[in-house]
């Protein structure tokens, strides 16, 4: 919403800068008097007009003729638009383009000039106007084919992800599948609260994550489910010191985000033949949710594209957390740890 | 009675052949492994006949592990993946078994295994 609002005024400031800056910079020629003199007035309007042809360019003539690949019809517009620029703020401004501009009597017709500079006459006033005209038209085709990518990208990512949080990494559900087959096998009485993490589990990653945002709450009780399964699958084979410490609180936060961390380092981090000590730390402070992952690099396995993965993580979170998430990866030799903290507000 | 040991990195699976094999005299499980490194010094010191190995497994693949051992023995794999089935069986695998299976489609992986452990032993290879 307060993004919102700053673009309009950012549109506002740009809108007044247009047209007052050329006013307040041009020559005033001595025979005006008026605050305005006539020609800067025929100016506003016709600079006016061009940020009025700047809008109904971006907002309508482009998507609906250059986009929809009606060139034709398009070019059309744009002439016309420009036809209109040379010879409306003439007309308003009591010229009239087509009949010669009016000598100033004071001044002969003596060096074979023309009609004056500055003057009315139709050549004059495209000669005047093709370059800021071009210049506006070209802006604001950048400026939609800009916003245009953008929104494809964005699209792009999220039918990525959406196809991604479908398929709950194989290796993960079948192995975890496996270690509760065990857990009942041997009538463990731990089997049952297995089940019932895999069945959040998937609950979550099944049907919540498809949402836009989701409570922080739920997207932590994954992790820990997530962090639960792990452990009971990989016994005493690796270490896992985590710590989640999160209030109650009314936060949201957009789904699956954290996760690809912590398989990351599950991922890479777990060998029953080296050190495997896996480091998780969640933590929120007011607004601000921390996360710290760390692992050891020796899991020599190679890694067929499990989970969500990291890159996509990260591309996620520069277009929906642009400016309120901070990362830092650090990785040497042998260690990984990424910390990631991020302004949910 | 065949001796065996079985390598997996995940305990709980190590653990589900443990139940399997305690109930059935055809086959004596000595160890069980998480490590690979630790699977191969034993092996180096004791004879067994059939190996039970995961494919994917972060130190070395199943497969591999198989492949470099310097003395022939009979091998099942034991797997979430189906995918490398065809490996498994061009690696002369007497059986795949998909995790998590039961104890009926064990019992026919162990009888499979020996009838490849009575054949090496005709043929002096075991």
């Amino acid at each position: 919403m307060s993004g919102d609002r700053r673009y309009i005024w950012y549109h506002i400031l740009g809108s007044m800068a247009f047209l007052f800056v050329p006013l307040l910079l041009s020559p005033r020629p001595p025979e005006e008097t008026g605050y305005f003199s006539r020609p800067d007035v025929r100016d506003l309007v016709g600079n006016a007009l061009m940020l009025l042809v700047f809008y109904l360019n971006y907002y309508w003539l482009i998507p609906v003729m250059y986009f929809k690949r009606k060139y034709a019809l398009y070019l059309s517009c744009i002439v016309l638009a420009f036809m209109m620029i040379c010879v409306l703020p003439s007309l308003l401004t009591g010229y009239i383009p087509w009949q010669p501009a009016p000598v100033p009597p004071s001044m002969p017709d003596a060096h074979g000039m023309g009609p004056m500079p500055n003057g009315g006459s139709f050549p004059e006033q495209i000669r005047h106007h093709i370059f800021l005209f071009a210049i506006v038209i070209l802006t604001s085709v950048l400026l939609r084919i800009r916003s245009r990518w953008f929104q494809a990208e964005t699209a792009r990512y999220n039918d990525e992800l959406t196809h991604l949080k479908g398929q709950i990494s194989p290796h993960f559900l079948f192995n975890t599948l496996n270690s509760i087959y065990s857990l009942v096998l041997s009538k463990d009485d731990t089997a049952p609260d297995a089940i019932i993490e895999l069945s959040e589990l998937m609950r979550y990653v099944l049907r919540d994550a498809n949402q836009h945002k989701v409570p922080l709450e739920r997207e932590i009780k994954y992790i820990t489910s997530y962090i639960a399964l792990q452990q009971a699958r990989l016994g005493n084979t690796a270490p896992i010191h985590s710590q989640v410490q999160v209030g109650a609180n009314d936060l949201q936060i957009a789904p699956l985000i954290l996760i690809s961390f912590i398989e990351n380092a599950f991922k890479h981090g777990v060998n029953p033949d080296a050190p495997s000590e896996i480091l998780i730390n969640i933590q929120l402070t007011g607004q601000q949710l921390a996360l710290h992952v760390a692992n050891k690099k020796v899991s020599k396995r190679q890694v067929d594209g499990e989970g969500i993965g990291m890159e996509n993580t990260i591309k996620r979170l520069q277009l929906l957390y642009p400016s309120q998430h901070q990362l830092n990866i650090a990785e040497s030799e042998d260690d990984f740890s990424v910390q990631l903290s991020m302004d949910l507000a | 009675m065949m001796k065996a040991i079985a390598i997996d990195d995940e305990p709980p699976a190590l653990q589900v052949i443990e139940t399997y094999c305690s109930k059935t005299d055809l086959i004596s499980l000595e160890q069980v492994f998480t490590s690979t490194a630790a699977a191969l010094k034993y092996l180096e010191e004791h004879v067994i006949d059939v190996l039970f190995i995961d494919i994917r497994m972060p130190n070395v693949s199943g497969l591999d592990f198989y492949k470099s051992l310097p003395r022939k023995m009979v091998v099942v794999f034991t797997t979430a993946y189906s995918e490398y089935a065809i490996e498994g069986f061009n690696a002369r695998a007497a059986d795949f078994l998909l995790k998590p299976f039961q104890y009926d489609r064990f019992l026919q992986a162990v009888d499979k295994a020996a009838m490849q452990v009575a054949i090496l032993q005709q043929t002096g290879i075991l």
